[in-house]
């Protein structure tokens, strides 16, 4: 599997829909507590950014756990956790620099996005389309494309 | 205990002191929650007859039983109390997160008693609820106010405030969350001034639970795809939000122009949902758990106006531009951002200054009663002025601070004011619409389009389509629309939610949700009770058939242009038979055997 | 006649009205004669999929929603005033 959660925040509209999605279907119940994507607002510009794991490659949360429990397995993106392995040191939440691996005190466990096996209900709760899951190698095709076309189109007022 | 947290916080102002009670879940049942179980709760708590500024009255913060829950559309609150702008019980629906949060904390509803002392505001995370010293916050506008609140509690609270609009007891001032959410009409945030309350932070880590996951599940996929699928619900308001009303109701005559003495605004496309996604709109932007994304993030860059914000809906849209002759969407919007940030309610804002601008142009008032300023109709630079001045309660401004009935009255001529129970009327012509102006005299709240909005049948043909002219059903149709949306605001569901689903989708995730059935007909059954008992709080607050009016102007004078010329409002018609479809007596007063079988008596 | 043009239709027909000159004898006609010269992307807003007028589009001949009367079948003629509007909503 060669699939990333790409995130759009100009997209967003700070709804909380995929917030809601990963907490009730991975946690059953509504608790955005329990969410492993977040979606943080700013009121006064009304733009909002969700942020969950982005599966770094050299992984700090790998790096830091004694047990094996945030582990990588051979040939894939998604960086897996294993509840019972996991010895609650919570080395992994401090290391983490972008803050996308959480300590759920209700469930006693590591709350980081594992992308739901490959089907993420965030992206398919999401409503605009802010989030989307696709080929790693692709991720950033349309965004630079949407860049060239604005340089394309600055070229041609010019000339 | 499901879909309700079963637990409601109790702040005794006066004494600082904050009590704890569980739900009545009796009472839940048969109200719902939100709207319903909070007018319930006023009814059985508060006499009718107190002044509302005063300390007897009380202040609810009332979240439903889908509040917070993973279905579409149900981010919302209602704040309930007696209103001071109509005498009348006020609940007025915001949505955002704050709803949401407070159930997340633990609880449905916030009930303000007394008076505190001196300014304060409510800090709850989850167990810990305490009252915190406001005074260096207290005159803060609403922008400043959230980033303090968040400053001193939690940089991620959400945070509900007024501005110094409601500190200053305008009767037309509103309860904002998160900056740019509004719970707006009637006046409940001078109730929440005159307790000495600025603003409630909260913080909530907990769950919104349901009591039959299968069935929830079920309705709220159900609902989610309907909405999708349904043009208006599933894109258009997405795309050009409210506003996009503008043209339609325009172009068929009942866009109500300077103050309703017209129903159609030459230049109004100017200021439609097209302009604005053309010239102003960054984004859509949606409240906690919605699939609809009407809200609107805007800029303004024209110097004269800049800002950037939140809105306009259609209403403040119309009322800043139709109504006040203004076809300058900058203008527009700018008076919007500062309601915003002051804690003004847009519709009663924007329709004050068109009544003003009325009595001005009729040498009712002159420049020596506005302190120099020309309001003539059409003025842009003066009608935002006016805001700003209304905010502060400065020059004519506090004149202008208590609405349009006031304003008019103490010149001599209530007439000039379009309103309903000293509420303003939004932004649909009754000349034009017939059953709106009958949801208008009729509504538990004064002017409001929000509590029975025909406008979906006479004009949009949304789910069936109706002739905006004729009166013919219209009694039944206004009826219909009041109970289902008495029903579902007290669920917590936002009313653009039916823009694809109905009393049967609401009725199944309810039923999901709080684990216990409720049918269609159960459903519109509680929309029938409460209604009734607003109704009955009214009547014992002094309000009788004789409040049940629309201004004369709607009556007699025709609409002079457009697709509606001509057309007066036939509501005197109407009225008898929506007294009888209601099962009240002549005088609008509900029958004995209509309040027992809505087990009211 | 004069035609006005509203919300996502705007897109496609690039001008907010125009005047227009058609032989066409009712709505319905009229509409059939548009879908036809905008093409799919204006006809998906007013047509449903098996090509009948839609009953959400908001079709108003001077002033007039069509669906409160004879809808198709309503007579139009050369002074005519003609707004469509695209299912859209709002409140």
């Amino acid at each position: 599997m060669s699939k990333v959660l790409m995130i759009h925040p100009e997209r967003c509209t700070g709804c909380n829909t995929c917030v809601l999605a990963c907490a009730y279907t991975r946690e059953g119940e509504a608790r955005p507590s329990a969410s492993r994507v977040h979606v943080y607002n700013w009121e006064r510009e009304q733009f909002s950014v969700p942020m969950m794991c982005q599966q770094c490659d050299d992984a700090p949360c790998v790096a830091v756990c004694p047990t094996g429990a945030m582990h990588r397995a051979d040939g894939t993106i998604v960086v897996e956790y294993d509840v019972a392995k996991c010895i609650r040191c919570r080395m992994c939440v401090q290391a983490c620099p972008f803050g996308n691996a959480t300590y759920d005190m209700v469930t006693n466990k590591i709350l980081k996005c594992d992308t739901c096996a490959g089907a993420p209900e965030c992206v398919a709760a999401c409503p605009n389309q802010a989030l989307e899951f696709v080929d790693a190698t692709v991720a950033t095709r349309s965004r630079k494309k949407s860049f060239a076309k604005k340089f394309k189109e600055a070229f041609q007022e010019v000339g | 205990m499901n879909a309700w947290t079963g637990k409601v916080i109790r702040v005794n102002l006066t004494s600082g002191t904050i009590t704890k009670e569980p739900l009545d879940m009796k009472a839940a049942r048969a109200f719902i929650g939100a709207r319903g179980l909070a007018a319930k709760m006023l009814f059985d708590e508060v006499d009718p007859n107190i002044d509302a500024l005063s300390p007897e009255n009380k202040l609810f913060f009332a979240a439903g039983p889908l509040t917070g829950t993973f279905a579409p559309n149900v981010g919302r609150y209602d704040v309930v109390c007696k209103s001071p702008l109509t005498g009348a019980i006020a609940a007025s629906n915001s949505g955002g997160s704050f709803g949401p949060e407070l159930k997340y904390a633990g609880y449905d509803m916030v009930i303000f008693e007394g008076k505190a002392p001196t300014p304060v505001y409510l800090w709850i995370k989850n167990d810990q609820v305490e009252l915190r010293d406001a005074s260096a916050i207290w005159g803060k506008e609403v922008p400043e106010t959230t980033d303090m609140l968040r400053a001193e509690t939690d940089e991620d609270a959400k945070v509900a405030c007024i501005g110094p609009a409601g500190e200053r007891l305008s009767l037309i001032a509103s309860v904002m969350n998160e900056m740019g959410r509004a719970a707006g009409r009637s006046g409940v945030g001078a109730v929440m001034g005159s307790k000495n309350l600025k603003g409630i932070a909260v913080v909530g880590t907990g769950a919104v639970t349901v009591g039959n996951k299968e069935a929830f599940d079920l309705a709220a996929k159900d609902a989610s795809a309907k909405i999708k699928a349904h043009p208006v619900g599933g894109a258009g308001l997405k795309a050009f939000g409210t506003d996009v009303l503008v043209n339609i109701l325009n172009s068929v005559g009942s866009l109500p122009t300077r103050n309703f003495n017209d129903g159609y605004f030459p230049t109004a496309d100017k200021t439609g949902g097209e302009a604005l996604a053309a010239n102003n709109l960054l984004r859509p932007r949606g409240c906690h758990s919605c699939i609809i994304e009407c809200g609107r993030a805007t800029k303004v860059t024209n110097p004269k106006f800049a800002g950037e914000g939140e809105g306009p809906e259609y209403e403040s849209a119309w009322g800043f531009g139709a109504d006040c002759g203004i076809d300058n969407l900058d203008a527009i919007i700018k008076a919007n951002y500062l309601c915003n940030d002051l804690g003004l309610d847009t519709i009663s804002t924007a329709t004050t200054i068109a009544c003003a601008m009325d009595l001005y142009e009729n040498g009712i008032i002159t420049l020596k009663d506005t302190g120099g300023i020309p309001l003539n109709f059409g003025n842009a630079e003066v009608m935002v002025e006016m805001v700003k001045l209304m905010g502060y309660r400065q020059g004519f401004g506090d004149k202008m601070a208590d609405g349009s009935y006031r304003l008019a009255d103490a010149y001599g001529h209530p007439e000039y004011s379009m309103s309903c129970k000293k509420q303003e009327m939004p932004a649909y012509d009754p000349r034009g619409v017939q059953g709106i102006g009958l949801h208008y005299a009729t509504s538990n709240r004064g002017g409001c389009h929000v509590r029975g909005y025909t406008i979906a049948v006479e004009v949009l043909g949304n789910p069936v389509k109706m002739d905006q002219h004729t009166i013919d059903g219209k009694p039944e149709l206004v009826i219909t629309f009041q109970n289902l949306t008495a029903a579902l605001d007290s669920t917590g569901a936002c009313l653009f939610a039916t823009f694809g689903i109905g009393g049967d989708e609401l009725a199944a995730l309810l039923s999901g949700a709080t684990g216990i059935q409720y049918t269609t007909a159960d459903f519109m059954e509680a929309g029938d009770r409460i209604w009734n008992l607003e109704r009955m709080w009214n009547l014992t607050a002094g309000l009788s058939s004789n409040d049940d009016v629309l201004p004369e102007r709607l009556l007699k004078e025709p609409i002079k242009s457009g697709a509606s010329k001509g057309e007066v409002s036939r509501l005197n018609e109407m009225l008898p038979v929506y007294y009888t479809l209601r099962g009240w007596d002549g005088n609008g007063v509900p029958l004995p055997e209509k309040l027992q079988s809505l087990g009211l008596a | 006649m004069r035609i006005k043009y509203f919300a996502y239709l705007r897109d496609v027909t690039r001008v907010a009205e125009e005047h227009y000159i058609t032989t066409a004898a009712t709505a319905g006609a009229l509409l059939d004669e548009l879908c036809r010269r905008y093409g799919p992307p204006f006809a998906k807003w007013v047509l449903k999929p098996d090509g009948s007028l839609s009953e959400i589009a908001i079709i108003l001949v001077n002033g007039r929603d069509i669906r409160d009367g004879v809808w198709a079948e309503t007579p139009i003629a050369p002074g005519d005033d003609i707004c469509i509007f695209p299912p859209v909503a709002g409140g």
